[in-house]
């Protein structure tokens, strides 16, 4: 039993007795029967082909249409063969090349991805991808804040995936993914384009418009969407932090990632209270400076250790 | 009627290309040509709830591939006394659709497919097509995307379809239509 014998039960040519002894030889033969996969789907990949072009009542051009095609597939057979059999372990992981890049606290840094689409990295964030794109999804998956401008490409959808609770999905869109995995929250604001956000527990989807945010609450379970400002959400790139009507807890998290410092709380009612204002490229000691004028929020600033109390 | 013969349509481009997969894989013209029915059916009646954004094609492939599989998994496991020559090459064949590298050929072939009797519409005609089917833009966002009327939209979806059939109409007449 041979290659030959695999190629003529593809193609139908055997006797019913020969079958039945090609048939079981298979059975018993993985390597083989891997083969038998891939000559049987280039072959039906072949009819199909035929089908299309047409075989419409002239069986001597036909035939040697047939012929021809034949030897063009025996070549393609050959590589393919080649190709699932000499080194199924190492095309995957050619394949598969992953990039991992990493910001530290305080840093950003932005990426040109293999398809033309430009990342920002916030800080205190990872983030993976393959070096070049193949198969159908152009697929990445961060952790931590991102800043995206997803190249327009219809036929192969951008994915992000949060390791959250959320994914994300777009076409070509400009948006902004925030997932750090010490936060509460899940969030993606879109600036422009249309984004698909998927809330994975319960495959729950939702399609944003321009302005609005996702936010998945983890606790809870929960997705929620509202309007916002955009440039609220996405001016961490110009190292500005705005901030309206926004939980304290959020914003001591930003504190955290953006500068080296420990932030420790002495009133419990501090992490609910809702801070409003804007930090323009300011230093850790000129925002802290900054709260005690704007709102209730005192500090005590201990080497790199900050504690926080509420105004009595 | 609108939706109707936009059903017929669809069922004509993809039912001959389907079938010739699943025929390969399952002997049985009637089983096989049930399977791929049953398929275009579903995914007629499911086309509202589902979001296919891209690769419409390659999603119709993985439906037709999945219920194959199924109905060869049932083949295969049925208790026999002894196993016959059919139900081995059930087993056989039900490896071979499920072998993800293999299927991918085909997957490819059925799309490339696709898009080269989708490159011989008319210019317009083939985008509008192409928003449509491909990138599963409803009628809506493509007349707004390209600023022309919603019937206007329509009527070349239609045209496109029905030019599709007529290509296909020349293969294996005596089986499709």
């Amino acid at each position: 039993m041979n290659n030959k014998d695999i190629i003529a039960l593809v193609e139908g040519r055997l006797s019913d007795e020969r079958k039945a002894e090609v048939v079981k030889w298979l059975l018993k033969n993985p390597k083989q029967q891997q083969r038998y996969h891939v000559l049987k789907a280039l072959h039906v990949a072949k009819m199909l082909k035929e089908n299309e072009h047409g075989n419409s009542g002239r069986p001597t051009t036909f035939a040697k249409w047939y012929k021809y095609v034949g030897y063009a597939a025996c070549v393609v057979l050959m590589f393919a063969l080649a190709y699932t059999l000499t080194s199924p372990e190492e095309q995957l992981v050619e394949e598969t090349t992953n990039i991992t890049m990493t910001t530290s606290i305080g840093e950003n840094k932005t990426l040109t991805l293999s398809d033309g689409t430009q990342v920002t990295l916030n800080a205190n964030t990872t983030i993976s991808y393959p070096e070049t794109f193949s198969g159908d999804l152009r697929e990445v998956s961060l952790r931590g804040e991102a800043f995206f401008d997803v190249t327009h490409n219809p036929r192969k959808p951008f994915m992000v995936a949060t390791g959250n609770g959320m994914k994300i999905q777009v076409l070509g869109t400009v948006f902004n993914v925030k997932s750090y995995p010490e936060d509460l929250n899940v969030e993606t604001t879109l600036v422009s384009g249309k984004v698909k956000v998927i809330e994975e527990h319960h495959k729950k989807t939702v399609v944003l418009t321009p302005s609005q945010r996702a936010t998945y609450v983890k606790d809870a379970d929960k997705l929620i969407v509202d309007n916002v400002e955009t440039k609220n959400l996405t001016s961490w790139r110009e190292g500005k932090l705005i901030y309206d009507e926004t939980p304290i807890r959020q914003v001591i998290g930003d504190l955290k990632r953006k500068y080296k410092v420990d932030i420790s709380v002495e009133s419990p009612g501090i992490m609910d209270y809702k801070y409003t204002g804007e930090f323009d490229n300011l230093g850790i000691e000129q925002i802290l400076d900054l709260f005690e004028v704007s709102s209730p929020i005192l500090y005590k600033m201990n080497n790199n250790q900050i504690t926080l109390y509420m105004k009595k | 009627m609108g939706m109707d013969s936009d059903f017929g349509l669809m069922y004509d481009f993809y039912k001959p290309k389907l079938f010739v997969i699943v025929n390969a894989y399952i002997p049985s013209k009637e089983d096989a040509e049930e399977i791929v029915h049953d398929v275009l059916i579903k995914l007629w009646e499911k086309r509202d709830t589902l979001q296919i954004r891209s690769n419409f094609t390659g999603y119709v492939y993985s439906m037709t591939r999945n219920a194959s599989l199924d109905y060869l998994r049932k083949q295969k496991n049925k208790l026999t006394k002894e196993m016959s020559t059919e139900q081995q090459e059930f087993w056989l064949n039900h490896g071979a659709l499920a072998d993800d590298a293999a299927s991918s050929i085909l997957a490819k072939e059925l799309e490339s497919l696709v898009d080269s009797a989708i490159e011989k519409l008319p210019e317009k005609c083939r985008m509008v097509f192409k928003k449509s089917r491909l990138d599963g833009l409803c009628h809506k966002e493509i007349s707004e995307e390209l600023d022309i009327s919603s019937k206007t939209v329509e009527n070349h979806i239609s045209r496109a379809l029905r030019q599709l059939r007529t290509v296909l109409a020349d293969y294996l007449p005596s089986l499709f239509l």
